[in-house]
């Protein structure tokens, strides 16, 4: 216990971690700031919402359709705000109705796919998932205002996976380098617990930083967008958040996907962290580890937004594993060793894996580490 | 107790730093003597368990310290010849930090933490931070965390490097002081620290043992090879170069001169006592500090 306070107290000592969270955040807000007439919108969205959410009925769907027709005779211009709201919310009721029609369509596709295919197959079972699992879920059927957490669930993916990876690779590059380049590492390899005891400690102060790290910008996230759109559609099934979620393999409301993409977020942080501390442990000056992770992280994102063939050979990088992107959106399935799993699944088979290898890794060159 | 050395020879590449280096430590002071780059801090490493050697290995009492593990290391106490603090820990608090790597129990550290800090004269420095301390402070504090967990086996690189000669003569009292069931194996270039507490001196040159033996034995085997030869201004030159010269004392127009010569260098040199310092030019033809 008293060596993992002081491991912590190593990396919470440092000024850098906090004059990067101000500058993050700083930066955050200013990018917020650019959304400001989304806010006005949202606003008439919120106001129009009011004793109109619940299930789509057909006077719902009737109602929306008047709009549809009435709307060339509209002036706008007189209210803006009234038309606004009233545009998405109708808007929203036929994309429901849409969406409803696509489902069954895609559903009796699906079962006559099924009927048709091979049972031993790796398509049939690609197929029998997606079905099961979309059959599970059911359809968006309901209206309701949950701009907050459409804003809280996206803008990890966004932007803020990005200072995730930064505050990971300021905080834990020097973890062993700093032993290294200060010759500290005479006196601790020849203590009783240098070698053993000590790596658990750094080990468990990164995943303790990692947790203050997710928590920091989890909270960020929440009282930001909380303010700007509200904490309504807490308790709404996932399918009908207003953006992203219809085709959703998740059948829970909004507040407990939430926390499964928090946990998610910290596991593959935490994978992260391993990751620097390995490059940590090989390296005596910590802007080596802190560059070379900052490529592993940075590259995979770079070739994500300019599309470059690089991103195919790898299946999970680190960055997708903080990011997760569309997770949760759809149904992603990735092929298991011959077997179709939902990605979400997989993760959870893959990041224990990849903490199991990662950590033997760090014991394993840690150990053998000699001074020089 | 016996700690022993057994043809240990480390290899950086093509340098060998230790050459088939074999040597046995009971209880008491060693001193392992020698010039800079004779392979005295590989083998202080080696011992230290911060370094493996190419070959050969070090056992305690017949078990290979490597099968050990860290029941030998709970029984050392290291002080390296470079070792850096942590700038934003306290004298306290680091000491604290290698008492817990040290395994010693909360209540435990701090009354040996207070006992520490007051011997080596850091105990009105305790609360500040190490960032701000001088190179003889380091040191000192060095020798506390060293220190901390009573070792039975004391191994110290260069430990007077950067003290002064009051901390010097402090730091070898307490040395005599606590060796008494203690291996203590210090690695030097400077004879002072060794001379008067050591049972035994061990000589590296090039990383092989050259000699070894108690001061006075040491001493006793270069008798009538040091002489006092007093010259003049140009007389000197020519000492200097035929000669291994210890010491130059001008007195007036007269010159003393401290010679090692394996015979009496002229008709009015005089014969000498020889000292450690004398050894050590004698054997490694350099002055130590």
């Amino acid at each position: 216990m008293e060596l993992l306070k002081d491991e912590l107290y190593k990396i919470f000592s440092k000024k850098l971690i906090y004059a990067a969270i101000i500058i993050l955040i700083i930066y955050s807000l200013f990018t917020m700031h650019e959304v400001g007439d989304l806010h006005i919108v949202k606003g008439a969205y919120n106001k129009y919402f009011e004793g109109y959410e619940g299930k789509i009925d057909s006077e719902k769907i009737e109602r929306a359709k008047k709009f549809g027709k009435d709307i060339e005779n509209m002036d706008f211009r007189e209210n803006r705000e009234e038309f606004f709201g009233k545009s998405l919310y109708h808007i929203e009721v036929l994309n429901i109705e849409n969406h409803k029609e696509n489902y069954s369509n895609w559903i009796s596709k699906s079962e006559e796919s099924l009927s048709k295919l091979e049972p031993n197959s790796y398509k049939y079972k690609v197929e029998k998932l997606e079905y099961e699992t979309l059959k599970k879920t059911g359809y968006k059927d309901s209206i309701y205002y949950t701009a907050g957490w459409d804003e809280i669930l996206e803008s990890n993916s966004y932007i803020v996976f990005l200072f995730i990876g930064i505050l990971i690779i300021l905080g834990v590059s020097p973890v062993f380098s700093e032993e290294y380049n200060s010759k500290m590492d005479n006196i601790i390899l020849s203590s009783r617990h240098g070698k053993g005891k000590l790596i658990l400690s750094k080990i468990t102060a990164v995943l303790i930083y990692c947790i203050f790290v997710v928590l920091i910008f989890s909270l960020f996230e929440l009282i930001t967008y909380g303010t700007l759109y509200g904490f309504k559609g807490y308790n709404v099934p996932l399918k009908n958040l207003q953006r992203l979620y219809d085709c959703t393999p998740f059948d829970m409301p909004v507040i407990k996907f939430y926390l499964i993409q928090r946990i998610f977020i910290l596991l593959g942080s935490f994978a992260f962290g391993l990751f620097v501390l390995i490059m940590s442990s090989l390296c005596k000056n910590y802007l080596v580890p802190a560059f070379i992770s900052g490529m592993v992280f940075l590259v995979p994102y770079v070739s994500d937004t300019f599309n470059f063939p690089v991103r195919k050979i790898f299946a999970v990088t680190y960055t997708d594993l903080i990011r997760l992107d569309g997770f949760g959106q759809g149904i992603d399935i990735i092929n298991f060793l011959g077997n179709p799993m939902l990605y979400h699944n997989f993760l959870l088979i893959f990041i224990p894996v990849l903490y199991a290898v990662s950590i033997s890794l760090i014991y394993f060159l840690s150990i053998r580490h000699q001074v020089s | 107790m016996k700690l022993e050395i057994r043809n240990v020879t480390k290899k950086y590449g093509k340098f060998c730093a230790v050459k088939n280096f074999s040597y046995e430590f009971t209880e008491g002071v060693y001193g392992l003597l020698g010039p800079n780059g004779a392979g005295k801090t590989t083998i202080i490493r080696i011992l230290a368990d911060v370094l493996n050697p190419t070959d050969g290995s070090v056992m305690l009492n017949g078990e290979d310290i490597k099968d050990m593990d860290y029941r030998y290391r709970n029984l050392i106490g290291y002080l390296p010849q470079d070792f850096g603090v942590y700038k934003n820990f306290t004298a306290h608090r680091f000491l604290m930090y290698i008492a817990a790597l040290k395994g010693l129990s909360k209540t435990e550290s701090q009354k040996r933490i207070e006992e520490l800090l007051e011997i080596t004269n850091l105990k009105e420095y305790s609360n500040v931070k190490t960032g701000t301390f001088s190179g003889g402070m380091k040191r000192r504090l060095g020798i506390a965390q060293a220190l901390l967990n009573d070792p039975k086996i004391l191994i110290m690189d260069e430990p007077t490097a950067g003290l002064d000669p009051k901390e010097r003569v402090r730091f070898r009292n307490l040395l005599s002081e606590i060796s008494k069931d203690k291996i203590v194996i210090l690695s030097t270039h400077i004879v002072s620290d060794i001379e008067y507490i050591s049972k035994e001196i061990v000589l590296i040159k090039k990383g092989e043992i050259l000699k070894t033996g108690s001061s006075e034995s040491l001493t006793n085997e270069i008798k009538g090879k040091v002489w006092k030869v007093l010259t003049d201004e140009n007389g000197l030159k020519t000492i200097e170069e035929r000669f291994t010269v210890g010491n130059i004392f001008r007195n007036g127009n007269k010159i003393e001169t401290r010679i090692i010569s394996e015979n009496r260098p002229d008709d009015s040199a005089e014969a000498e006592i020889p000292t450690m310092e004398d050894v050590f030019l004698y054997y490694f033809d350099e002055l130590s500090e």
